[in-house]
């Protein structure tokens, strides 16, 4: 049960930042995700919190207390290691033991404490097995208790999923969230991949070259982006982009792109109005699913675009169609029962409310419709 | 695979082909070995035989006997035993902190550190011998078997450095820092888990600077003039007059030397091939 505060973390190595200034409160029992692609500074951002690596300037406050000098093995945190990082020549009991053996834990409140983590986590019958006995879900749910059995003030988790096959993965997924909201431990969760940080944290950190882009709950990254890298970074299949030009007629702003008007919201305009004149090259950005496909011209309305649907993959109930407009590939999702197939012409709009626009030249969103 | 198609026949050609080339060389590394076996087994008339003879007459076991009699070989054992054991030890224990440094922190001028200790490596003992022979002599540290342990450690240092670091590099640092999470120092931490997981290296570390320490020859007999103090490699020596050398006996010496090495070898050699990592990551 605990808070953690960062104020201007700065981690650099040689001349170049790792991690830039970061802010960041995490609340008592909240589940936080660092996220972004490999190189963006989210591993050392744990480390330094762990006590792994120096911090190269800025404060880490646990519980209201700066720990930047206190040593890893007093601040009562409790790493997953991307790899696991067991003790090999330690039995299954012996990893999970470690902890409260060096704690001189009695021996009987040893016992009991191993046998009830390991019971949680169903590896009671590999108790006396060696870490090379055992699969690699086996091995992750060891290093889970290891962090668990110590009960610390703060879990920091590093990519424990990514050695996992995909579907042990996803069930695996499930268990460290409902495992977290049963214990209440703050946690601190890395990684790259973008569904495991929608569908896990409460709250998500996108984090890209050593700078927090934002800091948001899954839903909130999802719908209001700040900047083009958010917006591209989360959601699967990817957000749309294509350039466009922002003009004025008869005193309202129109955004054109090369295939053609894109009609705007009413807030939409009212935001563009006040952009400055030098940023008047945009980026338009549109969700696979605000995506509208028509089969024909008379269901669509006055400006949609003509195209011709290069791929249909079909997921389920849903099916992703894509084709291109103007060179730039346009990927919808669509209803699979009302039939698709490819080389077939359609007319898609873009969803008013939905267009997210950026500017060209600093990459924030400066302008959405809802 | 090619070779399970190929019909018993071929296959025994290909084996014979095998053999035929293999034997020679079997020949070759173990001839010596037979001719000191055979030598050391003659007698004192038959060793100066012409044309010398391959397999003795009579097979004069006793001078494994005579041996201990004719010169204080349990001194000399005793005395390379001290020296050996005490090379290896001194030179793990410096060894060791110097390639967990080299292994896991980035400091400067690390790998010009690394490649002078190669440099270190190439220079032969007979370059500095006279200036050592001038440093040892002026401490009056010479008949002392404390100085043939810190030189020979000096010179296995850098072989025992290089080996260490390469697998200490092989233990992920991760390791370490899970016991660091839960509760230990660095210090403690190498020393619970790094290098019980560094045992083959630290093993095979220790059996280097040991056989380096006990066939060592040079230091020995240039800084060892005390009978009492000389190891095996001197003692040897003894065997080889000014008249006569005593072929048989400084043969049948000579195997059980080789012979203790062996022995030492062949029993902690389980812990060189024991892989003690696995299963430790994914």
């Amino acid at each position: 049960m605990s808070t953690v505060v960062c104020k201007k973390l700065t981690k650099m190595f040689g001349d170049s930042y790792a991690v830039k200034e970061l802010d960041l409160e995490i609340n008592d029992g909240e589940f936080l995700v660092l996220v972004g692609p490999s190189g963006c500074g989210k591993t050392t951002t744990l480390r330094m919190l762990a006590g792994l690596e120096r911090v190269s300037s800025g404060e880490i406050f646990l519980d209201g207390q700066l720990i930047n000098r206190v040593p890893p093995r007093n601040r009562d945190i409790a790493v997953v290691f991307q790899n696991y990082a067991l003790y090999p020549h330690k039995s299954v009991a012996g990893n999970l033991s470690y902890a409260l053996k060096l704690r001189k834990t009695p021996k009987s409140e040893i016992e009991a404490k191993v046998r009830q983590i390991s019971d949680m986590l169903a590896i009671g019958h590999l108790l006396d097995r060696m870490p090379h006995e055992l699969s690699g879900g086996q091995r992750q749910r060891v290093a889970l208790g290891r962090a668990i059995i110590r009960e610390p003030k703060l879990f920091l988790m590093d990519e424990p999923l990514s050695n996992l096959d995909a579907k042990l993965r996803l069930q695996t997924r499930g268990e460290i969230v409902r495992l977290q909201h049963r214990l209440g431990t703050t946690t601190v969760y890395v990684t790259h991949d973008q569904i495991e940080a929608m569908t896990m944290g409460d709250r998500i950190v996108v984090m890209h070259n050593g700078v927090v882009q934002q800091i948001g709950s899954p839903s909130d990254l999802y719908v209001n982006p700040v900047n083009l890298f958010v917006a591209g970074f989360l959601g699967s299949p990817p957000m749309n982009f294509f350039d466009a030009q922002v003009s004025t007629e008869a005193g309202e702003p129109v955004v054109t792109a090369r295939f053609g008007r894109i009609p705007i919201a009413p807030k939409t305009a009212a935001m563009l109005n006040e952009l400055a004149a030098g940023e008047r090259d945009v980026v338009c950005g549109i969700r696979p699913e605000d995506v509208i496909v028509h089969h024909s011209a008379d269901d669509a309305g006055p400006e949609a675009h003509r195209m011709t649907i290069e791929l249909v993959e079909m997921v389920g109930a849903d099916s992703y169609v894509s084709g291109t407009l103007d060179d730039r590939l346009i990927l919808a999702r669509v209803a699979t029962e009302r039939g698709w197939r490819e080389g077939q012409p359609v007319w898609v709009e873009f969803d008013p409310a939905r267009l997210h626009i950026f500017s060209k030249q600093t990459e924030s969103r400066v302008a959405f419709g809802l | 695979m090619a070779t399970e198609s190929l019909n018993p026949e071929t296959k025994a050609i290909k084996q014979l082909g095998i053999g035929a080339i293999l034997v020679p060389f079997f020949v070759i590394f173990l001839f010596p070995f037979f001719v000191m076996i055979s030598t050391s087994l003659k007698s004192d008339q038959e060793v100066f035989e012409q044309p010398p003879t391959l397999i003795p007459r009579t097979a004069e076991f006793g001078n494994y006997q005579k041996i201990w009699d004719q010169v204080s070989l349990t001194t000399y054992f005793r005395n390379s035993l001290f020296i050996g054991i005490g090379t290896a030890i001194l030179a793990l224990l410096l060894a060791i902190p110097a390639a967990y440094a080299m292994a896991r922190f980035p400091f400067r001028l690390r790998q010009f550190y690394l490649f002078l200790l190669l440099v270190i490596q190439m220079f032969s003992p007979i370059v500095i011998i006279l200036a050592l022979f001038r440093v040892v002599a002026t401490y009056q540290l010479l008949d002392n078997l404390w100085t043939l342990v810190v030189i020979n450690a000096a010179f296995g240092l850098s072989y025992a450095v290089w080996l260490l670091t390469g697998y200490f590099q092989t233990i992920p640092a991760e390791i370490e820092e899970a016991a660091m999470m839960d509760g230990t120092s660095r210090l403690h931490a190498i020393l619970a888990i790094t290098i019980p997981l560094s045992w083959p290296g630290i093993v095979a570390a220790a059996i280097f600077t040991f056989m380096n320490a006990w066939n060592e020859f040079l230091f020995a007999l240039t800084f060892i003039s005390d009978e009492e103090k000389a190891p095996i490699t001197v003692g040897l020596f003894h065997f080889i007059g000014h008249f006569q050398v005593q072929w048989n006996y400084l043969m049948a010496a000579s195997l059980v030397t080789t012979a203790i090495v062996l022995v030492l070898f062949l029993t902690v050699q389980k812990h060189l091939t024991r892989g003690l990592l696995g299963g430790a990551l994914k």
